[in-house]
């Protein structure tokens, strides 16, 4: 199964992916990981990120 | 016959190596300078990031060359990446276009971005900006267009980070105070 991950702002998500970061509680200026995965249906999950998103990514790479 | 309009050119961020080495130190550097291009290729990331998360996936704010971009990957994870480390890398090239093409990718790294520049530059469409923080850029690029004719100039601008970090902040004056929001300014 191939997923695709890429920063977005909840504001500009749309469908499933927007239910989900609702789901959480988000505001539409969050910055949020959005993993597509593409199964037999697509499969979204939304992580959000906390402070600066490189300081984020850059933190994230080393767990 | 139709209503036709012109559209205002885009701006668009080429990223040289120097960038991607700067922006993505892990270490605060401790000599006044280097600390002042490494918190300005901080903030110039984040603000890529930051507009680039809310334009259409089919638009970009900034594009690099595959060796520039592979280049940056190598030097960031190494030979051997962890899964973590892998989707840090491929998140950021979903963040920055990635010219992956025979003709460019045959080019030198300093070659294939001013390439870019020029191809950039000659679709009306687009406004680049040429983002380095090694001043001999210039100097390539002037090579590189005299080659073509002696009293060719170069056609973009050139900005270092600190310049870069200026500019968005006159042009995106909301944007950027969000962007400083993040960091914690």
């Amino acid at each position: 199964m191939e997923a695709d991950m890429r920063i977005r702002k909840v504001k500009v998500l749309q469908g499933r992916a927007k239910e989900e970061a609702e789901k959480k509680g988000l505001k539409p200026d969050d910055l949020v990981i959005v993993t597509t995965s593409v199964g037999s249906l697509p499969e979204y999950h939304i992580e959000k990120i906390d402070g600066d998103p490189v300081s984020y990514l850059l933190q994230r790479a080393k767990t | 016959m139709g209503h036709s309009s012109v559209q205002a050119p885009e701006v668009i961020l080429v990223l040289c190596h120097s960038f991607f080495h700067d922006a993505f130190r892990v270490q605060r550097p401790v000599d006044a300078m280097k600390f002042k291009i490494w918190s300005s290729s901080r903030f110039v990331a984040n603000f890529i990031i930051e507009k680039q998360a809310e334009l259409p996936e089919s638009s970009s704010f900034a594009v690099t060359s595959k060796q520039v971009f592979d280049h940056f990957a190598i030097k960031f994870h190494g030979d051997k990446p962890s899964n973590k480390q892998r989707e840090t890398v491929e998140i950021l090239r979903n963040s920055i276009y990635v010219v992956d093409g025979p003709s460019i990718n045959k080019l030198s790294i300093d070659e294939s971005i001013l390439v870019i520049c020029d191809t950039l530059y000659s679709r009306s469409n687009y406004e680049p900006i040429l983002v380095s923080n090694i001043p001999k850029k210039r100097v390539k690029a002037e090579a590189f267009y005299h080659k073509k004719s002696p009293e060719a100039k170069i056609p973009y601008p050139i900005y270092s980070v600190i310049e870069s970090e200026a500019y968005l902040r006159g042009k995106f004056p909301e944007l950027c105070k969000l962007v400083d929001e993040r960091i914690g300014f």
